[in-house]
């Protein structure tokens, strides 16, 4: 290439100096973003144990229906008991939002323990 | 250029010829596999037989072979490191069924990769539980998590995945193939190459539950702490296009593209500049040597700067293995530059090829490392040598070792002149000399303003060399990869590759400068904006114009033997190219005696062209590709997963596609207003049914026909009218009104294809085969529905045969074709509704009578089809069920009489 080799490097340089300040930059803000501390959500004290009930007692959580109840007690019996109340959505026609609603009314107790 | 030729050519570059060498080791042990004990021992008895003729031309042909069988080894070897408690070995063998609920545990490999609706996560397994029962397993999985709205997305961002934290996570872990059919690639190979054993969606962040964070300093997270910000802050400064594009082709995203965008790039044939790979890794490693040079002159502080900024690039960008590649080869290169070997770059591609194969010998097969490979041989052994010849004839200058000007012809000459003649050097060579010439340079040269236009001018000569040639090598990969030849990316590349230099730099610029100032950083972006507009949209037109890119068939079968037959030309033209001696005397003898050297170029060079051209006419113009008539009455049912396409053949020669699948998707009428940002997504037309039809060897379907304006049926036609030249599209109903209607309608419309009716009653003749309209009933008003209820029956009949295909039907059309009297027995009936409860009624089953039922239906549907009682039903007439969701494509044929069928899975 025929360009001069004195000039090139300078810019090159300068765009190379901004780069680096724009990176060190870039990591300085992530580290001062302040973390949101960790939602914990406490069952209610009267919650349903989903490893336990039956479809009738399912069937009172809100939105949950017999089809749905059922398919929780059938995927139970199947797949082995539910290890987190959020398990429930794998759970076919419980979505996120459906869980959302009843995430507190649910517990897994005891939890299974592993083997 | 005194020196005779060495007249085995390849003899200086021992490395290439061994690199050679084992990978057709690897290829031979892929088709003839042999045990790890015979490949070892005949390994040592040809590294003996190499230390006892060390000294003789046998000596080397006997390391030639040790390398051959070493690289039969490699693959053998790697084949046999698989481990027993690999998740794909617990898949394939059953012990874990695809599909089912299971929870994993293991820790994240490399950053989480947004999408635009999710995040991709790799996750190396350590753990699975399995119906309560946990199990220690090895590799990988990739998770792909939704985040449906904002409070998913707040979920994720509290579980802060990184590099190296160990999750567990709920999720149902599938490894199957979504479309079984000859021509389409298999997805569980594709995702085997990436070293991925299984793939999950999880429904929500919620399922995921973080164990434990990565302990330690780790330079990888920061590296892609930092690619993720600058993901976030791009997608935040620029429109939608440009940090798409800026996304792909600078950190490796490429989720971000939208479809409009990667199209042109892809009918322009230049979307590998999105595509981290060579081309980038060259430009970032030259420009990372250009500014080390400023600092220092030592070339092992140059090396190690420059080669530890392009691997953390390389890391932070995924390490994918193209993207690993070209790094490796760049640091060979660099470092044969360290070592002060001006070493040819073949010898340091054998090297690469060498290493890298000795890596993962199963790269072989991989269509990247198959197009980089390809690429940079051409690029190397001929474009690199061509240039420096032509340089050589144009900046000639009578010296000791070149006393008589280039023996070319005289318009090569000129040419050649007009882009290296260099009076300057040439005024300084006569004062240095005591004698004088007057030498008579090209007439050209004087139309060229200055040294600058003309120093442009070889550049973009240079460039459209290297492009055609590595276009002319890669032609067979393009065809059985792609389907598409780009003659117009030979000159679009350098347009691209140009312009997206520019537009990544003023795009860095500007995010750099804006952080100290907005205002000073608009201008860099609003100039990225414009460049990417210049590369991304200006040429849209110009690219999908016919002529620009079009699609091609394959040849299959023995015909396919033609893409070898192509190397051998490709290969001579390189090695008369290489050969060929502009300054020699007389010229080479040839081997074709009698041709006319009408260009006064090289004959043999002529004569290796003209093949070439030859035989790439006959792949791209595929005269022989599709198959010929042989009198039989061919239906093959497509497997589309959950949709439906069948194609006739008819016993003329002639083809019908009936329905082209699609993907039901739900339109949300809310965002119909702004626009929707659309992903770089294939649909089931360009990835199945266009394969699957290109894979025969059609590049002509005489008629499509849609059944109805459903998705799943409708939506891949649009693509196939794109895709192939249509003689008609025939509709039951034209919903003018139907989103997928609209859309088809429009392709048809700009590629002028005429559209028809069918209705009730009517009959089509097709050599000797018969098919009969039988529902719906006419109407051709533009808003006459166009539903289950709506959809288009054939009955074809050929001889003694007959088959029915009746789209969604439902119980309300079944009725009306059972109580009106026409004949619906059938052989073989493509069963309505892919198993749906809504229809088979027992009267329409028991009027059919049918031999074989045969299903369209996805491996899993959605709605649970094929429904139980539907294929007990007809199983109860004697029929044989069989689901393309099991077998893959379904090929019946007959001619007249007897009853093939074929499916392709067994």
């Amino acid at each position: 290439m025929n360009l001069s080799f004195s000039t090139w490097p300078k810019i090159v340089v300068f765009a190379a100096l901004l780069v680096a300040v724009q990176v060190i930059a870039a990591c300085g803000d992530r580290g001062d973003a302040a973390r949101p501390s960790r939602v914990t959500t406490t069952p209610a004290p009267n919650a349903i144990d989903i490893n336990r009930a039956s479809a009738d007692e399912l069937m009172l959580l809100p939105g949950i229906g017999q089809t749905i109840a059922g398919r929780i007690i059938e995927f139970r019996q199947k797949n082995g008991l539910f290890r987190r109340p959020e398990e429930l959505l794998l759970v076919p026609g419980i979505s996120e939002k459906k869980f959302r609603e009843i995430r507190t009314l649910v517990k897994t107790d005891p939890a299974p323990h592993d083997d | 250029m005194t020196e005779p030729q060495p007249k085995r050519i390849f003899a200086p570059y021992p490395l290439a010829m061994l690199a050679a060498s084992f990978a057709g080791g690897v290829l031979f042990a892929h088709w003839f596999p042999a045990s790890p004990i015979v490949s070892a021992s005949l390994l040592i008895v040809c590294c003996a037989a190499a230390f006892i003729g060390r000294c003789s031309a046998a000596g080397s042909l006997f390391i030639i072979i040790a390398f051959f069988v070493l690289g039969a080894s490699c693959l053998s070897l790697e084949n046999a490191g698989i481990r027993g408690d690999r998740l794909r070995v617990l898949i394939d063998s059953g012990s874990l069924p695809s599909g089912e609920p299971v929870e994993i545990e293991g820790h994240v490999v490399g950053a989480p990769e947004s999408m635009p609706d999710g995040v991709l996560i790799t996750v190396a397994e350590e753990k699975i539980i399995h119906r309560g029962q946990s199990q220690t397993v090895s590799g990988n999985a990739r998770l792909f998590v939704s985040v449906a709205d904002e409070r998913a997305a707040a979920d994720l961002e509290n579980l802060d995945l990184q590099h190296g934290s160990r999750i567990a996570a709920a999720c149902n872990l599938v490894r199957e193939d979504e479309y079984i059919n000859p021509g389409v690639p298999s997805r569980i190979e594709l995702l085997d190459r990436e070293g991925i054993d299984a793939t999950a969606m999880v429904k929500s962040p919620l399922l995921i539950e973080k164990l434990g964070d990565p302990t330690g300093l780790s330079p990888f997270r920061w590296i892609y702490g930092l690619r993720r910000s600058l993901i976030e802050e791009i997608r935040a400064r620029f429109s939608p296009s440009t940090a798409g594009v800026l996304t792909a082709s600078m950190l490796g995203s490429k989720y971000f593209l939208d479809k409009n965008t990667a199209d042109v790039f892809r009918e322009g044939g230049t979307f590998h500049v999105l595509v981290i790979s060579g081309l980038h890794i060259t430009f970032i490693g030259g420009l990372l040597l250009l500014i080390v040079s400023g600092f220092t002159k030592k070339r092992s502080i140059r090396f190690a700067i420059v080669c530890s900024l392009l691997w953390s690039y390389t890391l932070a960008v995924g390490a994918n293995p193209p993207v690993v590649r070209a790094s490796v080869m760049f640091t060979i290169l660099l470092f044969s530059r360290v070592v002060y070997r001006q070493g040819s770059l073949l010898n340091a591609l054998g090297l690469c090829i060498l290493l890298l194969l000795a890596w993962r010998p199963s790269d072989v097969f991989n269509t990247s490392f198959q197009l980089t490979v390809v690429s940079v041989a051409a690029i190397v052994s001929t474009a690199f040598p061509l240039i420096e010849k032509l340089r050589a004839i144009g900046a000639w200058m009578p010296t000791a070792s070149t006393p008589f000007p280039p023996n070319v012809a005289g318009w090569l000459r000129r040419f050649c002149e007009m882009l290296y003649w260099q009076p300057v050097a040439w005024r300084l060579e006569v004062s240095r000399q005591i004698w004088t010439a007057r030498i008579f340079k090209s007439p050209f040269l004087r139309r060229i303003a200055g040294r600058f236009s003309q120093a442009l001018l070889a550049r973009v000569v240079e460039g459209l060399i290297v492009s055609l040639i590595a276009q002319v090598w890669m032609l067979p990969l393009i065809v059985i990869y792609f389907h598409r030849m780009t003659p117009v990316s030979v000159v679009m590349n350098l347009w691209v590759g140009a312009v997206m230099a520019g537009e990544s730099i003023s795009a860095i610029m500007g995010l750099a400068v804006s952080h100290f100032s907005g205002f000073l950083g608009a201008p860099f972006i609003v100039v990225a904006e414009f460049l990417n507009y210049l590369v991304a949209s200006a040429p849209h037109g110009f690219v999908t114009s016919n002529w620009a890119s079009w699609r091609v068939p394959n040849y299959s079968s023995s015909a396919s033997l033609i893409y070898v037959f192509y190397c051998l030309p490709v290969g001579g033209l390189a090695v008369a190219l290489w050969r060929w001696n502009a300054f020699a005397l007389v010229r080479q003898k040839i081997v074709l005696p009698g041709i006319r050297n009408r260009f006064g170029l090289d004959k043999t060079i002529a004569v290796a062209a003209a093949a070439v051209a030859a035989v790439a006419l006959i792949i791209v113009a595929h005269p022989f590709s599709a198959p010929r008539s042989d009198e039989r009455l061919h239906v093959d049912f497509l497997d589309v997963g959950q949709g439906d396409s069948a194609l006739v053949t008819f016993p003329n020669g002639q083809t019908m596609l009936v329905d082209g699948g699609g993907r039901l998707e739900f339109r949300s009428d809310d965002e119909a207003g702004e626009e929707v940002f659309e992903p770089d997504r294939q649909g089931v037309g360009e990835a199945v049914v266009s394969p699957v039809l290109w894979q025969k060897g059609y590049s002509h379907i005489d008629h499509i026909l849609a059944t109805h304006a459903d998705a799943d049926h409708i939506q891949g036609l649009t693509d196939v009218a794109k895709n192939f030249s249509v003689g008609e599209a025939l509709f039951g109903r034209m919903p003018a009104a139907d989103p997928e209607f609209q859309e088809l309608a429009a392709v048809l419309r700009d590629r002028g294809i005429r559209s028809g009716y069918v209705s009730r009653g009517q009959q089509l003749k097709f050599g000797g085969a018969t098919v009969e309209v039988l529902y719906p009933r006419a109407d051709r008003a533009t808003d006459a529905p166009s539903d289950n209820n709506h959809s288009v029956i054939l009955r074809i009949v050929y001889g003694s045969r007959a088959f029915l295909l009746t789209g969604d039907v439902e119980r309300e059309g079944e009725n009306e074709l059972v109580t009106g009297g026409g004949n619906l027995l059938a052989d073989v009936i493509k069963v309505p509704h892919h198993g749906s409860r809504t229809s088979s009624t027992q009267e329409f089953v028991d009027s059919v009578g049918a031999r074989y039922a045969v299903i369209s239906v996805g491996r899993h549907s959605r709605f649970g089809h094929p429904h139980r009682e539907v294929v007990d039903r007809w199983r109860a007439t004697g029929a044989t069920v069989i689901t393309t969701g099991e077998r893959g494509m379904v090929s019946v044929s007959t001619d007249g009489s007897d009853l093939n069928i074929f499916t392709y899975e067994k």
